[in-house]
This record gives C-alpha cells, sequence and structure tokens, in this order.
C-alpha cells in the first residue's frame, strides 16, 4: 500500500472555472476625514498629496496600463514618519504600497483599491560611505547613478546599473531586485544588498542583516529584496561597493542577423571568458534607432549588432579580446571594431541604450516585454517570438541582455486602440508561454508587480506558490502591504484569464 | 520574416468637454504621446528634485496635459500651478530618451492656461504689461532702467527695500547694477573686419542686453571683428519673444518672432550668420519655425551663438594671458535646449594662463529662468542653492556664464553669500585677451 | 493515522547517530522525491521529528535537539540529472556528492563555485548549511550559486522555485531562505546551480609572514588582485611558524602579473592547490575528538576589523585559520568558562559580525546557543518556522531560536 503524494492542487479547479481573483479592496470603505488629517500630522502639508491632479498623476509607474489612482500619496521623510503612516494606516483599515521613482515597468508601484502610495522620494540622503569595507548606507530614495556618482572618488562603484538608473532609487532596486546590462558579471541587486532597515507591514521598524551580507540565521535580507515591497517598507540600506575596473574594452560586432550573433554569444559563454556585458540589438531595432536623434552610424546591411563589454586588469584583455573577436569571427560577423576612446565606446552603446527612446516614438505607447531563456535557446525563441508579432500585426524589435537569455521584445501600439491592445496582450502571453516550454521564466529583472501577476502559473503550480504565500504571511499576515502584488492575492486564483487583471478597464482615450 | 504593415496614425477624438481640455488636445496631445512614461527625466528636474512630487515633474506635468486632453482629468489647476512652477530650464530634454519636445509643450500649456484663466490677479496683469508694453519696447525698457540707475544711485533703492513689502524688496535686489551710460550707448551699425576679412555676420543685440549688458554685445562684436567677420547690426529687430513665451503668451511672442524673421531675411544673402549673445534669444530664435512656421527656417537655421560660432569656426585671434581661475556654469539655454557645452570650454581654455575649474552644478539650472526668480522667489533660491554651494566649493575668482538671466541671478546669489567673485559673459573674456594682444579695431 | 508512519519506518535501516541533544536508532533514506515525500506526510500527520542529513559534514553544528524518531538521509536521491556545457549551468540532486560533481563538470571546462569544508559534502548539505570555503573570496556565498531549488516541505508537498536560468526574478527569491536554514523550512532535493568557467591556470603560492600586523597590511592590497581566490591562513600558539597560502586563478598573464605582486612582498614559494583543499578540511572537526572544554567556532567581522577580532583569539589561546579578504576565522581550542566564549561571540558582534559554535564537547552542548542572537528576534523565527513546518518536524529545535 503506498500513501498518495499529497498536493496543495485544487483539483476542481481548471482555467474555465476560476473566478476572477477578488479585489480584497474592491468593497472597502473610504477612509474617514480623520485619517487624512492623521497623515497630514505625520508628514505636514507640503507631505501629502490628495488632489484630484494629485493623484492623477500617481495613478501609474513605468508600466502604464491597469492605471489605479491612490487615495493620497504620502512623502515621508524619515523612517520614523514611515512606521507612523504604516500605523495609522493599519488604524484606519487602509492598505499601503511603497514606491520610488515610479520607473518600474511590472506595475510594482500602482496603487490597489482603497491604497494610498508612499513615496521615499524625499528620503534620499546618503549616510554613510566607508571606503576601506566597501559598503555605503543609504536612504531609499537615493537615485541609483548618484550613488555611483558620489563614490567615484574613492574608486569604487555601485555595480547594479538598470536602463533607469539616472532616475530610479535603491530602494525601488531593492523591491525588484533590479538587474541591468553588466549583471552578466556582477551579478543583480541581491548581490549588492548587505543590509536592510524595513518597516514591517505592522508598523514595526526592525534592522535585518550586517555589513557582512552573512549572517548566522536565516537569510532575511535575501528574502526581502525582489519581494516587491510586499513585505515592509524599506527605509534604509547598507550596499556593497564595487571597486571601478582598471581598465574597459567594448567591442562591436556587426552580423547579417540575430541567429549567428546569438550562436556568437554561446561560443563566447563557451570560451571561459566572463565579459561583462554582452548585449544584442537587432535589425527592427538598428533601423528604428538609426532614423532616430540616437543614429550610432550603424551600416544598413547591419542585421544585428552585438556589444561585448569586457573589464578588468589589463594585462588580461587583450587575450579576452581575441577571444571574443574568434567567437564573432567563427559565426561570420561582418565586422568587429574595439572601441577606441570614451567617445567611441559611448558611440557603440548609443545603439543599445537609444532603443528604448526610439522605438518609443514609433507609436503612442510601448510595452518592454521581459522573459529570459537558457542561452543556448535564443535564436529559436527569437524566431518564435518575431513569428507571433507577425501573426498579430504587432511592430516588434528586440534589445536584450544576451549573455544572461534575458530578453526584451519591445512592441509598439495605441492602447486607446481596443483592438491592437488586445493583440498586443495575447501576444505578450504566447511570448511568455514560449520561453517557458524552454526552460524559461517570465521575468529577469521587471518584476512581477501586477503586469505577470496572473501568468506565475506558467512557471509556478499551486504547489509551488504555497511556501510564497508562507513567506509572505510570514511577514504581511493580513495583506495589508502592497496587496495583490507578485502573486496572486488568494489560493484559489491561480489560473485565473488575463482579463480579471482589469485590462478591460484601461481607459479608451 | 517581414515586418508587419504599421497602420497609420489614426485621427483621435477628444473627449475632453472643457475648453482647456479641447485647448489642449488641439495643440499638444499628439506631442504628448511622445512620453512613454519612463521617468528618466526625474532626476534632471530642477523641482522634482526640490519637492519629490511626481506632479512637479518633467513626466507628471505631461501626464497632467494629457489626462486633461483625454478628457480623465477635469480639474485643471494643478496644471496652472505646476506650469508656471516649471523653471523651463529643458534639462529634461537632454534626459529624455524619447526626445520629447517639453520646452514647446510647456509653452502650449501656459498659452492654453493663461487664455483660459478666469483669475486675472494683479501680479499677473503686470507681469503681461511688463513683457508685452515694457520689455520689447527700447524706449520704455530705457526709461525703466534709467530709473533703476537713478534710484541706485541716489540709495533709494535700499530705502525701497526696507519700505517695500519683501517679494518687490526681493525683486530689487535681484536687479544688477545699471552700468554707465557709456556702456548703453547705441552699437555701430557696420564694424569692418579686422586684418582678412572671412565673411560677414549679423548681430542680434535682445531687448535687456542692450541696456543692461550692453558691454557683452560690444565685446562680441570686437571679438568678431577681430577674428576677421565683418559685423552688421540691423536696426528694424527687436525682442526675440522668448520670456513672453515662457510666460505662456505665445500670441504675442509670435508677432515679436515675425518682426524678427522681417528684419533679418533680406539680409541673409552673404550672411555667414545671424550671432546672439544671450542663451536664451538664441534658443528662441533658432525655434522660431514652431511660432511663426516653416518661413523662418532660413533665419532660424543661421542663427548661432557667438561662443558657437567662434569655435566651429576656428576663430584665430592672438590672445594675452589672464590669469584668473575660471568657472563655466551652462546656461540652460544653451546647454539643455541647443546642446552648447563643449565650445564655450574649449574657447576659455585657449586664453593663456586661465585656469578654467570644473564645479559639481555646472548643468543645473540657476533658477533664473526668464523672470521666475521674480515670479517663484521661494523655489528659485531653492534650485540655486546647491550650485551655489558648488561653485564657493570650486572657489573661482570669475563666474563666466553666457545668459543675462543666469549672470543677474549668479551674481546677486554669490553676492548674498558674501561670495566676490565677478560674473561675466565668456566673450568678455574673450576681448579682454585679444585687445591686450592685437591692436583694437 | 499511524499505520502511515510504521509503513514508513519498516523500511528504515538500524543505524545509530549521535547529535547534539539526541541519539537517532533508525535511517530513512527513501529512493526518489515521491519516497521522500510520503516519509515527510507520514512524519508530520505523527509530528515524528526527523534529523535531516545529507554528507554529515555539519550535523553536529546545531542546537540540541527536540526529540527525534528518525533520521533522513539523502543519500539515494543523488545524481547529476542535466548538464548543459554550453550553458555553464548543471542541475544535480540533493546527495550528490560535491567532489563528484565537481569532477563532472571539470570535464567541460566549468568550475563548481561551491567550495565547502569536509570531503564528503554534498549538494544539498552545502546549500542547507550554506557552508562557504576560503575560495568563497572569488565564488561568493552559496546562494549566489544557486538558480533554483526543488525542496519536499514539511507536509510531504513537492514544490519549485528559481529556475533554470541565470537571471530571474519571478516570485520571491525562496531559495535564499532556504540556503543556510538547516533544513528546517524543508528538504531541498535538487538544484540548479550556475558554474564559472574552469580557469585556464590556476596555481598557489605559500609563505610564512613576518607578523600578525604585518600579514593584515599586506595582505589589504594582495586582496584586491583579480586572479586572487583564496588567502588562507592559519597559526596555533606554540606552533612552528604560521603559514599563509595564495591561490591564483585566471589568465596566464594576470597569474604571472598576481604572483610577481606577492613575491614583491612575501618570501614565496610554489605550492599544489591541494594545500589549499587541505587546510580547507581541516576545519570540518569531529566532535569526538574534542577535548571536554575544546570549542570550534567559526566567526566573522568586518574585513578591516578581522584583525582585532583575530588578535583577540589569539590572546585567548585559540589557533586561527583565516580566510583574510573575507574576515573568516575559524578558531579552535580551550575556553574553560562558557563566559569566555560568550564574550569572544561579543567581540565578533561589535566588529561588525556573528560567531557560530562550529563543535563543542558533548558535555557542555546547550550551554551556548550555536547561533547567537538574530535579527527579528525569536518570534519572526518562530513565526516562519510555523507557517513552514507547523508541527515541528524538520530538525526540530537545531537551528535559530529553537526553530
Amino acid at each position: 500500500m503506498s500513501v498518495e503524494l499529497p498536493s496543495h492542487r485544487s483539483p476542481s479547479t481548471s482555467a474555465v472555472e476560476a473566478s476572477a481573483p477578488a479585489d480584497p479592496g474592491a468593497l472597502r470603505v473610504a477612509p474617514s476625514p480623520a485619517f487624512f488629517e492623521r497623515l497630514r500630522t505625520i508628514v505636514g502639508r507640503e507631505g501629502l498629496l490628495a488632489r484630484e491632479g494629485e493623484l492623477f498623476a500617481y495613478e501609474c509607474d513605468g508600466l502604464t496600463l491597469t492605471p489605479k489612482r491612490p487615495l493620497a500619496v504620502v512623502l515621508p521623510t524619515s523612517t520614523e514618519q514611515v512606521a507612523a503612516v504604516v500605523r495609522a494606516c493599519r488604524e484606519h483599515d487602509v492598505h499601503f504600497v511603497p514606491r520610488g521613482a515610479g520607473t518600474g515597468l511590472s506595475g510594482g508601484a500602482h496603487a490597489t483599491e482603497g491604497s494610498i502610495l508612499i513615496e521615499c522620494s524625499r528620503m534620499n540622503r546618503i549616510l554613510e560611505v566607508d571606503p576601506a569595507d566597501r559598503f555605503a548606507v543609504v536612504q531609499p530614495g537615493v537615485v541609483n547613478a548618484e550613488l555611483s556618482a558620489a563614490i567615484r572618488q574613492h574608486g569604487l562603484f555601485y555595480a547594479p546599473d538598470p536602463s533607469s538608473q539616472q532616475a530610479c532609487t535603491i530602494g525601488g532596486n531593492v523591491a525588484e531586485n533590479s538587474g541591468g546590462p553588466h549583471t552578466l558579471k556582477y551579478g543583480t541587486t541581491t548581490n549588492h544588498v548587505l543590509a536592510l532597515e524595513v518597516v514591517l507591514p505592522d508598523g514595526r521598524v526592525q534592522r535585518f542583516g550586517n555589513r557582512l551580507g552573512e549572517t548566522s540565521g536565516f537569510d532575511w535580507v535575501g528574502a526581502i529584496v525582489g519581494s516587491e515591497g510586499t513585505l515592509g517598507i524599506v527605509t534604509e540600506a547598507t550596499v556593497r561597493l564595487t571597486p571601478i575596473p582598471a581598465a574597459i574594452e567594448t567591442l562591436l560586432a556587426i552580423f547579417d542577423d540575430v541567429v549567428p550573433a546569438c550562436r556568437a554569444v554561446g561560443r563566447v559563454i563557451r570560451s571561459g571568458v566572463v565579459p561583462a556585458a554582452m548585449e544584442i540589438v537587432d535589425r527592427r531595432t538598428i533601423e528604428a534607432v538609426e532614423a532616430s536623434v540616437y543614429a550610432a552610424g550603424l551600416p544598413t546591411t547591419a542585421g544585428a549588432v552585438l556589444i561585448v563589454e569586457l573589464d578588468g586588469n589589463p594585462i588580461g584583455l587583450p587575450d579576452e579580446i581575441a577571444a571574443i573577436r574568434a567567437a564573432c569571427e567563427a559565426e561570420g560577423c561582418q565586422a568587429i571594431e574595439v572601441a577606441r576612446d570614451e567617445a567611441e565606446r559611448l558611440r557603440f552603446w548609443r545603439a543599445r541604450k537609444g532603443a528604448f527612446g526610439a522605438m518609443g516614438r514609433l507609436a503612442p505607447d510601448l510595452y518592454v516585454h521581459d522573459a529570459v531563456v537558457p542561452r543556448v535557446h535564443l535564436p529559436a525563441i527569437l524566431a518564435k517570438v518575431g513569428e507571433i508579432c507577425d501573426r498579430h500585426r504587432l511592430k516588434l524589435a528586440n534589445v536584450f541582455h544576451a549573455g544572461d537569455g534575458n530578453l526584451h521584445p519591445n512592441i509598439c501600439f495605441d492602447r486607446r486602440d481596443p483592438d491592437e491592445l488586445a493583440r498586443v496582450i495575447a501576444a505578450g502571453a504566447e511570448i511568455l508561454e514560449a520561453c517557458v516550454a524552454v526552460g524559461g521564466v517570465i521575468t529577469g529583472e521587471h518584476g512581477v508587480g501586477v503586469e505577470k501577476r496572473d501568468y506565475m502559473h506558467l512557471v509556478f503550480d499551486a504547489d509551488d506558490l504555497e511556501p510564497m504565500y508562507r513567506l509572505r504571511e510570514t511577514f504581511n499576515p493580513d495583506g495589508v502591504c502592497n496587496p495583490g502584488k507578485l502573486i496572486p492575492t488568494t489560493r484559489f486564483c491561480v489560473e485565473a484569464n488575463p482579463k480579471a487583471r482589469g485590462y478591460g478597464e484601461v481607459p479608451i482615450g | 520574416m517581414t515586418p508587419p504593415p504599421v497602420d497609420e496614425e489614426r485621427p483621435v477624438e477628444c473627449p475632453g468637454s472643457t475648453p482647456i481640455a479641447r485647448a489642449l488636445h488641439d495643440e499638444l496631445y499628439t506631442s504628448s504621446l511622445d512620453c512613454v512614461h519612463c521617468g528618466l527625466c526625474l532626476t534632471s528636474c530642477p523641482t522634482y528634485r526640490a519637492t519629490g512630487r511626481e506632479t512637479s515633474s518633467p513626466r507628471g506635468r505631461i501626464y497632467l496635459m494629457r489626462g486633461l486632453a483625454e478628457g480623465r482629468l477635469e480639474d485643471a489647476s494643478l496644471l496652472e500651478e505646476e506650469a508656471f512652477l516649471c523653471l523651463g530650464c529643458r534639462a529634461c530634454e537632454t534626459a529624455c530618451p524619447s526626445g520629447v519636445h517639453y520646452g514647446e509643450m510647456l509653452e502650449q500649456a501656459r498659452t492654453i492656461v493663461r487664455e483660459q484663466a478666469t483669475d486675472f490677479s494683479a501680479a499677473r496683469t503686470i507681469e503681461r504689461f511688463a513683457l508685452r508694453r515694457i520689455v520689447p519696447r527700447p524706449g520704455m525698457l530705457r526709461l525703466v532702467v534709467s530709473l533703476l540707475a537713478l534710484a541706485q544711485r541716489t540709495g533709494l533703492d535700499r530705502l525701497a527695500a526696507r519700505l517695500l513689502p519683501e517679494r518687490t524688496a526681493g525683486m530689487l535686489a535681484l536687479a544688477p547694477t545699471v552700468p554707465p551710460e557709456v556702456e548703453r550707448r547705441c552699437m555701430p551699425a557696420f564694424t569692418p573686419a579686422v586684418g582678412t576679412r572671412r565673411g560677414r555676420v549679423a548681430l542680434f543685440e535682445g531687448c535687456v542686453m542692450p541696456e543692461l549688458f550692453g558691454r557683452v554685445n560690444d565685446a562680441a562684436r570686437l571679438v568678431l571683428s577681430r577674428a576677421g567677420w565683418e559685423v552688421v547690426v540691423p536696426e528694424a529687430q527687436g525682442c526675440c519673444g522668448a520670456l513672453q513665451a515662457h510666460a505662456g503668451d505665445r500670441g504675442f511672442a509670435r508677432g515679436l518672432a515675425e518682426r524678427n524673421v522681417d528684419a533679418f531675411a533680406p539680409l541673409l544673402e552673404g550672411l555667414d550668420a545671424i550671432v546672439v549673445t544671450s542663451a536664451g534669444c538664441s534658443a528662441a530664435l533658432r525655434e522660431s519655425p514652431g511660432l511663426v512656421g516653416d518661413g523662418a527656417r532660413g533665419v532660424a537655421t543661421r542663427v548661432r551663438d557667438v561662443l558657437e560660432f567662434l569655435d566651429e569656426t576656428g576663430a584665430t585671434l592672438e590672445l594675452s594671458p589672464i590669469p584668473e581661475r575660471v568657472c563655466y556654469d551652462d546656461p540652460c539655454h544653451l546647454v539643455h535646449a541647443q546642446g552648447i557645452a563643449a565650445a564655450p570650454r574649449r574657447l576659455l581654455q585657449s586664453i593663456p594662463g586661465l585656469e578654467l575649474v570644473a564645479h559639481r552644478q555646472p548643468e543645473a539650472c540657476c533658477g533664473a529662468a526668464g523672470i521666475y526668480n521674480l515670479t517663484q522667489p521661494e523655489m528659485s533660491a531653492q534650485v540655486l542653492a546647491p550650485k551655489l554651494d558648488a561653485l564657493i566649493e570650486a572657489a573661482p575668482s570669475i563666474v563666466a556664464t553666457a545668459n543675462p538671466g543666469c549672470a543677474m541671478q549668479l551674481a546677486s546669489g554669490l553676492a548674498g553669500r558674501g561670495v566676490e567673485a565677478r560674473v561675466v559673459h565668456p566673450i568678455e573674456l574673450l576681448e579682454a585677451a585679444s585687445r591686450l594682444a592685437a591692436p583694437s579695431a | 493515522m499511524s499505520s502511515a508512519w510504521d509503513e514508513v519506518m519498516a523500511e528504515a535501516r538500524a543505524e545509530r547517530i549521535v547529535v547534539p541533544g539526541a541519539t537517532v536508532e533508525a535511517v530513512l533514506a527513501p529512493a526518489d522525491v515521491g519516497a521522500l515525500g510520503r516519509v515527510l506526510a507520514a512524519a508530520n500527520a505523527g509530528s515524528h521529528g526527523l534529523l535531516v542529513m545529507g554528507g554529515r559534514t555539519r550535523l553536529h553544528q546545531a542546537n540540541p535537539a527536540r526529540p527525534l524518531a528518525a533520521a533522513v538521509s539523502l543519500e539515494a536521491i543523488t545524481g547529476v540529472d542535466e548538464f548543459e556545457p554550453d550553458e555553464g549551468v548543471v542541475h544535480a540532486r540533493a546527495g550528490t556528492p560535491i567532489a563528484a560533481l565537481r569532477e563532472v563538470v571539470a570535464a567541460e571546462g566549468w568550475e563548481l563555485p561551491l567550495d565547502p569544508p569536509g570531503a564528503s559534502s554534498t549538494v544539498g548539505g552545502t546549500i542547507a548549511s550554506a557552508a562557504t570555503g576560503p575560495r568563497a573570496h572569488a565564488f561568493g556565498g552559496v546562494s549566489d550559486a544557486i538558480l533554483g531549488l526543488e525542496v519536499v516541505g514539511a507536509d510531504g508537498v513537492a514544490s519549485k522555485c528559481g529556475g533554470r536560468v541565470v537571471k530571474n526574478v519571478t516570485g520571491y527569491d525562496l531559495a535564499k531562505l532556504y540556503c543556510g536554514s538547516y533544513g528546517t523550512l524543508g528538504i531541498v532535493t535538487g538544484a540548479w546551480l550556475r558554474l564559472r568557467p574552469r580557469p585556464a591556470v590556476c596555481e598557489a603560492v605559500r609563505a610564512w609572514p613576518p607578523s600578525v600586523p604585518e600579514l593584515f597590511e599586506r595582505c589589504r592590497a594582495l586582496a584586491r588582485l583579480d586572479s586572487v581566490r583564496a588567502i588562507l591562513w592559519h597559526e596555533s600558539p606554540g606552533e612552528g611558524a604560521p603559514e599563509v597560502v595564495f591561490e591564483l586563478a585566471g589568465s596566464d598573464a594576470v597569474v604571472a602579473h598576481d604572483r610577481e605582486r606577492i613575491a614583491a612582498e612575501l618570501d614565496v614559494d610554489r605550492v599544489g592547490t591541494d594545500r589549499v583543499d587541505a587546510l580547507r578540511d581541516e576545519r570540518a572537526i569531529d566532535p569526538s575528538t574534542l577535548a571536554p572544554d575544546e570549542v570550534v567556532l567559526r566567526a566573522r567581522a568586518l574585513g578591516s576589523r578581522s584583525e582585532a577580532l583575530v588578535n583577540a583569539m589569539l590572546e585567548s589561546g585559540l589557533s586561527v585559520s583565516v580566510d583574510l579578504g573575507l574576515g573568516v576565522v575559524h578558531a579552535r581550542g580551550c575556553v574553560e568558562a562558557i563566559a569566555a566564549l560568550e564574550r569572544i561571540r561579543e567581540r565578533a558582534i561589535s566588529e561588525g559580525g556573528f560567531a557560530v559554535v562550529s563543535a563543542i564537547a558533548a558535555d557542555r552542548v546547550g550551554a551556548i546557543d550555536v547561533f547567537g542572537p538574530q535579527d527579528g528576534g525569536p518570534a519572526l523565527a518562530r513565526s516562519l518556522k510555523a507557517r513552514f513546518d507547523p508541527a515541528g518536524i524538520l530538525n526540530p529545535g537545531r537551528f535559530v531560536e529553537g526553530t
């Protein structure tokens, strides 16, 4: 006799039968005027925004689909204020959502029904820099690039470099476990956060971790980084600082097509060289970039461009350059150039960094997808993504972190066209399914947020999600802190269909 | 795999019902769609930095414009405030990956808001009167400046500062010392080239420049001629209209722009450039087609900032040493609106003995922003403060900047902190260096 | 109810295992993940405490266990399932010995960035104890190598987290929580691991530094050289000259450059890299070899303050084995009073770190908390434990704060 293997799967729940997830705040009562008065007492008149226009401007972050106006926005200036705001929310039964600069692309900082936003932009001081032990203590509103600028004098930088680094904040980076082009060598935010101060959803202030990045017990810091603000509000972060490499070399290789470029990436990985970054820009993006103010002077015959950045001891770089050259030439690249100076290096990167803007000008809305596949599947998945978008008559371009297998299909569209919007959403789902089918995942750096919450079931079944609920409930048992993000709100709506996410509510202009 | 056909741009119905919504929709809705809401502009924005508020950022302001135009937002009062809290420094345009024309949208929004405004406050009435009836009229401006000079000579200004309300007193403090009559003289209509003639340029004088910074225009005239250019100063020119456009009076500004197009268009034959010493004016003249239409293109494409022109034509001036420690501070309308940052620095560095010192905040707005320091004095001071910190840290003996408003703001700010550094236009240093080296023109 | 447990126990083999606070007489070695699930479900239903074990290297590094009904060994859940040499990732089952996995990947030019002390360490045990060695200088922590995990929960339900790709923010990063939680939240059954390219050159040099202050002074700069991936120094009071070993790995040119840099600071001679392995494995202590008042500690301090910690330990008469550059100190010696031990821990904490009691003689088990004070205190740790293992069957009492 054998015991049946236990499971949390609810056998009767199917995609068809599952009803839309009940928004936990859908039937919430509007808070009393006393609540707003209390907030004003805590953060001051200047720190509370509640006019119609103010709430409107805060209805979304970098993801403009699924907008939701908050009840109010508070701009605290200290940990104590954050904690007091959280306690006030609890007493008045109001949910709260932390927000940094609002550059996230998965809607992690969108308000939910009956919630206020706690925006940390005014908590923007660098509290301590220790060049000897290489760490910095910062408030959550410190801007990523400005931290690096502030420590350059010590020969150090903060390694995670999301594309939005000139505006995004460390607090937001911690919530999203942000990556960037250079994560290939340096890792993502989680590899660079040593300690955190967090206002827990019950209003208590708790510190986690130390300046070493290793503790003798549970790795709470590791669990909180990337938790998308659902476990509490980070009010201080101690981050690791990295020495600026002694030398940087940037190569640009031009290929006829994206497939050999991807194969060249595979060869580099196999060669044993670990570049700091390996990025691919495809033909459609090159066309868009070259037609824009960001033109990098790429030949019109270019079907794909591979940018490889190497850094480290200058003694070792010539051999690595040779290895990259060999890998690209073995895949028949048209040309390969090594940047001779900083100006040329910036020109190489312009093709990559201007892509988002150049694509953005082609249509009113831009949907930047984010999925990861094992790198060996890159050529096949790119063909598949192209096929999906062609079939849905959508304009697509690819720029991606090839070294990580992290795809960013950019789809241009106009959300005022309901049919096109529906096709964008359908194509997005198909892209995610295709990536998961080859062993990939649905997000590599943008986060799940509200955008991909209901696609979590593509990667994780109910049994896989169960420990995630347990973690969330340890910190946030009644779901008051950033509800409805990252994992489905309740355990039984895993397979709810995307319409339940409110895309139907997107205002058609 | 061929790219799919791209749909033609669809006409969009405007659901907004108020006059402001309709006007916003007609004027700028299409431009507002260029913004993909990425937020990369946030940290470039001085008012966002000072407040941390999304609504006081370029992205937030565009979103308000778009929301009103779409009819998703009813209350326009916030846009009315935010549009005028914006400095118009356009640092966000430098930061924007999508090339959004924020400056133009801002002027359009300000104009719509002003036109539709029901509130005719005294301050706004005075402002409009000043910008329409005084600034663009040389006679009136001269009269006002002369009165100011009289007040400064007699000490009446200091007395007034004690008696007047704080805000008005603050305005007086910003006013620079009116230069002696000799610097306010009319410029010769024609100045020949010294040495080998390389070509001909026209000098654009501006409105405030001749009255308060006549020495700058004159320095430009002398340096250009020493560099081999003959300089004409057409009489028919006038105020560029930038201040009026920034203030939401695009209709009036259009008239001024048209007058300048009419003044310069007949001279274009044989003219190498229309040279301007004020960054605000050169930016406005360059962008006049947006206001006037394509007819202005011929004039607009010929416009050059004087430093840009000398740099790109490779001026060969004999320069004698100026042993000073100089900080160059970028005017927003030079660096952000026109992308000119290297030319002024290269020219300054060409002066022997001059030590060009970098400071931490060269591209941040100083808070002058036309008449912003008069209309929004608190925010203006807040925006200026970090730049003053940076300048004091760099400890120059001279601060060089290429726009009259910035020069006044920096001079007044530095004086307020008890710093003795002189504030000059880079062309003045070039003039001094070339005067000492070469025989005078 | 109990019949399921009886059925499970019918498969057990008799074997005595002594751990702090408990002795177990039966070992279950489920053949696969399904069988492990059935074991746990049955134990959970009957609230039977289980000792979870892999290579048994760090079984004694624990607080006294609450009653244990049996041990669960992952020995049969072993093997390398998938290895993609073109991708640089590998999937191994929990019971796979680290040494075996290292060889499999090395054959294709890859290196496993795990370096736990003890020759019998397994993949699962290394993850559960987050055990690192001197090469953590280059490899980073254990969780840095983890891409995804499969886990069987206390209720017997199998789940996974993370994935097989090198960049992933899909869902909570539960792997961070499982790693280093000593099997108290669930039993890791398999892991996707990220590999590093095998360096072209890997060599070691050693030196006898003139004094401790000079050693720290010189190694501050040497620790930052690109190819240096371990600096291991050990000193036993009264026992010969202290030795420092550097392991260098990378391209020919860089290793040669760095070797010269080291030689400019210290008199060095070449030594095999197995010297690093040997010194590392000396840190895996068999507690039965300890004298009655002997203890083994693993402490860590902030880099700039590790010298102070080392000095404090040397002054207390302990011998030390130190990863310079990491600030990790393995100390061993006789400490008569528990209060003295507490003071050493306080010193480590005041220098920005912590101290874990890796081994202590049997008669003093329980006299000091092995892991020390925790962020969030007992309430948070117990709240988490209660949600993952409400019946308290997984390594009960052995981890932090009585979890």
